[in-house]
């Protein structure tokens, strides 16, 4: 199956799938749509996918594909020079086009946020506020400004985990600490096999 | 003890599949509140590829029992069980989605000829990333303080005796093989291949890239592949990272 097409058809938004029908990047608010979706994505666990060419119908998601003034419109360069005036300190994200039968979708692909979460660093079109945190909420699957304690919560939960990772791999690059020594590596493997037995009874016969 | 008969796991055990089981090194029944669990599954599973791992639908998983909470399904070519207890064990049963695939969408030749003679394979890059994934979801848990001091890891491919391994990518792109390791078809003699570790936290926080390449090196050399070849692997586990499967 080529590339994201199994995203393209899932028929189903996801907090890290974001459908939009063809639109035109030269107007203000899709500018200011893709941007608030990009940053979004940017903070959620492992960055999700946007992809344009796909018209929600009711309840169902139809693959209509972009009008070829509109998929033209969109560039890496374009979009990535835009977003950048928003994205503080930086979102990574790749933009591609696809075709599934005859019709073409433009893909973009945010990745999770590197080291700080993604702030917008100034007003743009669409509500885009300066000083804002945007994210995919839970309950509704949309971008829009974190408002809750939870959605924020994860944020900085994520934040901390990669200064945690970080930490540990400088400090062990550095040989400053965390190698286990051979004792504590027996010790922790000592206990592992004591308790073994009782984690193996959790599991009934089959697992 | 539980007495289960779930469907799902039954087929998933009916052809060639990964063991994967993840616990602390110390046994503390009621570590975390069931809440927590669904929590720390939520926001631990991994999204590199078009699968996450573990798979998990929020709002689909459910308790199964007083101490643990599970998900099971199957999508496409992907069956799937697991659970995770109170007690911060892990367990994950799922199918070798290559023994599912539908023949109408197997592109490369090596691999039709195979299923044509009625062989069984194991596909090295979608191994390399489901290890990589392995590990990756272990140090989230780390991170979250689920295992404190350290967690033992196992990974298990059951059913797999004469299962050939092949470089065929996982969506059929065609791969230029580096001659290094260019190595034909290897088969696997015996009945299940398993790997095991007992890890601190800060390794899994600090270095789980390089643990799974470990863990890829010892799988890969049960089927005699050129164990010198790690810097392939790493290539290999670079484009996961980088999402160009």
């Amino acid at each position: 199956m080529p590339e994201y097409e199994d995203r393209i058809t899932h028929n189903k938004e996801e907090r890290n799938l974001e459908f939009k029908q063809s639109m035109d990047w030269n107007q203000p608010e899709t500018k200011g749509k893709i941007t608030k979706g990009i940053l979004a994505m940017s903070n959620i666990r492992n960055g999700g996918l946007i992809v344009i060419g796909v018209e929600q119908q009711g309840e169902e998601f139809v693959l209509v594909g972009m009008e070829t003034i509109h998929i033209e419109s969109f560039t890496q360069d374009g979009v990535a020079s835009y977003v950048a005036n928003f994205a503080s300190p930086y979102v990574e994200f790749s933009l591609t086009r696809h075709a599934v039968s005859i019709n073409r979708f433009i893909v973009i692909d945010v990745k999770e946020f590197s080291e700080i979460p993604v702030v917008c660093r100034q007003d743009g079109p669409e509500g885009l506020r300066r000083g804002a945190i945007y994210t995919r909420t839970r309950r509704m699957n949309e971008s829009a400004q974190v408002s809750s304690e939870a959605e924020m919560r994860e944020i900085l939960d994520m934040a901390i985990e990669k200064r945690i990772r970080a930490y540990f791999a400088t400090t062990q690059r550095a040989g400053l600490i965390s190698v286990p020594s051979e004792t504590a590596e027996r010790i922790l493997r000592q206990q592992a096999e004591e308790d073994q037995r009782r984690f193996q009874e959790e599991l009934p016969p089959e697992l | 003890m539980t007495t289960l008969k779930n469907p799902t796991i039954e087929k998933i055990h009916s052809r060639g599949y990964w063991r994967v089981n993840i616990h602390p090194t110390m046994f503390k029944k009621d570590r975390f509140t069931l809440s927590q669990c669904t929590e720390i599954m939520e926001s631990s599973v991994v999204r590199l590829r078009v699968s996450p791992y573990p798979y998990l639908r929020e709002g689909e998983i459910i308790v199964g029992g007083k101490d643990w909470i599970e998900w099971s399904g199957e999508y496409d070519c992907y069956i799937e069980y697991w659970r995770y207890y109170r007690s911060g064990q892990f367990i994950h049963h799922f199918a070798c989605y290559e023994d599912w695939m539908p023949s109408d969408n197997i592109t490369t030749s090596a691999i039709r000829k195979l299923r044509k003679a009625g062989e069984s394979y194991l596909s090295l890059t979608p191994t390399i990333f489901s290890i990589t994934e392995i590990f990756e979801f272990a140090a989230r848990l780390a991170a979250k303080n689920a295992f404190t001091p350290g967690a033992v890891l196992s990974i298990k491919l059951e059913n797999i005796k004469d299962r050939t391994l092949i470089w065929d990518s996982f969506l059929g792109h065609t791969l230029s093989i580096p001659t290094k390791v260019h190595m034909g078809l290897r088969k696997s003699h015996i009945p299940e291949i398993e790997f095991e570790g007992t890890f601190s936290d800060t390794d899994l926080l600090s270095r789980s890239s390089e643990l799974a390449l470990d863990a890829v090196e010892s799988i890969f050399g049960q089927f005699n592949v050129d164990t010198s070849a790690r810097d392939i692997w790493a290539q290999e586990q670079a484009r996961l990272f980088e999402r160009r499967w």
